[in-house]
């Protein structure tokens, strides 16, 4: 196998598991918040629908000094509030938040760049 | 030149007769046979005196019941003359891998330029953007105070009609480009249009149109007056087409479900890794709006990047896997 069809192949395969996070940390964290009239108002702008899984993980994995600043910018209504999700997460949610999270922005950029180098020809 | 009947209700050959004025001889089914006395809901007839092989070619096309309702829906929404104009457009815009949707509409940003579209599609896809920008003004100020919002939903409001009016200008030039005398049969034609809402007639000239016709009605669902086209719809279309085929519709679901997947997760990393970067910059009211469009443009072409590679590649992937499985 070359190392083209390795990559495809873990490409697909993290696809699969980072779908299946995204749903498990959708209906285990993120549908728990949802109807917390406390924080169902700052989970962000959900400009398409499940955007708040995405936001949630965000808040809860980044740091929280970029989170802050996020929320005070012009665009804070696109983010959700990371210190008042703290309040009522455990921390199992914020782990699984983080390994979402990660998982997902890694297979993002990771294809990303196969497919930059892909589309260069370099493999 | 064929003539299709579409019912949504049970209806008895002779209120036809009587009300629209066509008799039992000129209704075909599916086979060419002459039907029985009541016409089946959501279900394609053939009107005329001698239906060729062609004509039966063109009635299988629309023959599946959800085509059907659907072309029913579209057609009382906008009406069966704008209809074949609608679906040259949804096939135009498709070829250019453009969606009529809001959010997918962005996309065309990356194709514009590669140059691949009319300049009047342009035009449109551009008032779509601008319509866009505006809906995320408004969506802005609902913080700010009532003459800030009265603002933004006026102009949201021109926005949107100027996408209209493009929209309509694009729908006449493509009527404007057919020869077809849009009813054949005056008095018939009149007659279904002021007797009832449960009966739809299209006229397809060719078995082109009715392909276009079909693709139209399998992606699009009618909400109200709008249209909205599902990528995802496609999709599964493929897949479906596949499995009727005797294909090997598990390798296509594996391509077509992986490349979707691939391509969400590309565009949703890319848009909000962007956005962090657009809130991290002291920019005003222009440069987030710029900025905001550039970012859905650089996910959008992550998207398309990575959806070409996948799709291009999972399936020789998909073998792999099952040699390996195999042994």
């Amino acid at each position: 196998m070359t190392f083209f069809q390795i990559s495809m192949m873990a490409i697909i395969a993290s696809v699969v598991v980072v779908g299946l996070l995204f749903v498990v940390f959708g209906e285990y964290t993120v549908r728990r918040l949802r109807k917390n009239p406390e924080v169902k108002d700052v989970l962000g702008f959900e400009y398409v629908s499940g955007r708040d899984i995405i936001n949630v993980g965000m808040a809860l994995s980044l740091p929280r000094k970029l989170m802050r600043k996020a929320r005070q910018s012009k665009l804070s209504f696109m983010f959700a509030d990371a210190d008042i999700l703290y309040q009522y997460t455990s921390r199992v949610d914020r782990w699984l938040a983080r390994i979402f999270t990660y998982l997902f922005f890694l297979t993002s950029f990771g294809t990303l760049f196969i497919v930059i180098l892909h589309n260069f020809k370099l493999i | 030149m064929a003539e299709i009947l579409l019912c949504s209700q049970p209806m008895h050959a002779d209120i036809l007769e009587n009300q629209c004025g066509i008799s039992t001889e000129d209704i075909f089914g599916l086979n060419l046979n002459h039907t029985t006395p009541t016409l089946t809901p959501f279900k394609p007839y053939l009107l005329g005196q001698n239906p060729s092989t062609h004509d039966q070619c063109i009635l299988g096309t629309l023959g599946s019941p959800s085509t059907a309702l659907s072309l029913i829906e579209l057609s009382q929404t906008i009406g069966a003359d704008n209809l074949h104009a609608v679906a040259e457009i949804h096939s135009k815009l498709h070829e250019a891998k453009i969606h009529l949707d809001p959010v997918e509409l962005s996309k065309g940003m990356v194709e514009r330029t590669a140059g691949v579209i009319e300049r009047h599609v342009e035009n449109l896809q551009e008032a779509a953007v601008e319509y866009q920008k505006r809906l995320l003004e408004l969506q802005q100020a609902k913080k700010a105070d009532t003459r800030a919002r009265a603002l933004a939903r006026q102009k949201a409001k021109i926005a949107f009609d100027k996408m209209q009016q493009h929209f309509r200008k694009e729908v006449k030039l493509v009527n404007g480009r057919k020869k077809v005398t849009p009813l054949n049969n005056f008095k018939r034609a009149t007659n279904i249009a002021t007797s009832s809402r449960n009966v739809a007639k299209l006229e397809v000239a060719n078995q082109v149109e009715a392909s276009k016709l079909a693709k139209l009605a399998k992606g699009a669902k009618v909400v109200g007056n709008v249209i909205t086209v599902l990528d995802f719809g496609e999709r599964v279309n493929k897949i479906s087409t596949s499995y009727k085929e005797g294909g090997k519709w598990e390798r296509e679901m594996f391509v077509e479900s992986s490349s979707f997947a691939t391509s969400a997760i590309i565009g949703e990393g890319v848009a909000e890794v962007g956005l962090l970067l657009l809130m991290a910059t002291p920019v005003g009211w222009v440069g987030l709006i710029v900025g905001g469009v550039v970012i859905a443009g650089t996910a959008a072409a992550a998207a398309y990047g990575s959806n070409e590679l996948i799709h291009e590649n999972a399936g020789s992937t998909y073998d792999e896997i099952m040699k390996w499985i195999g042994g």
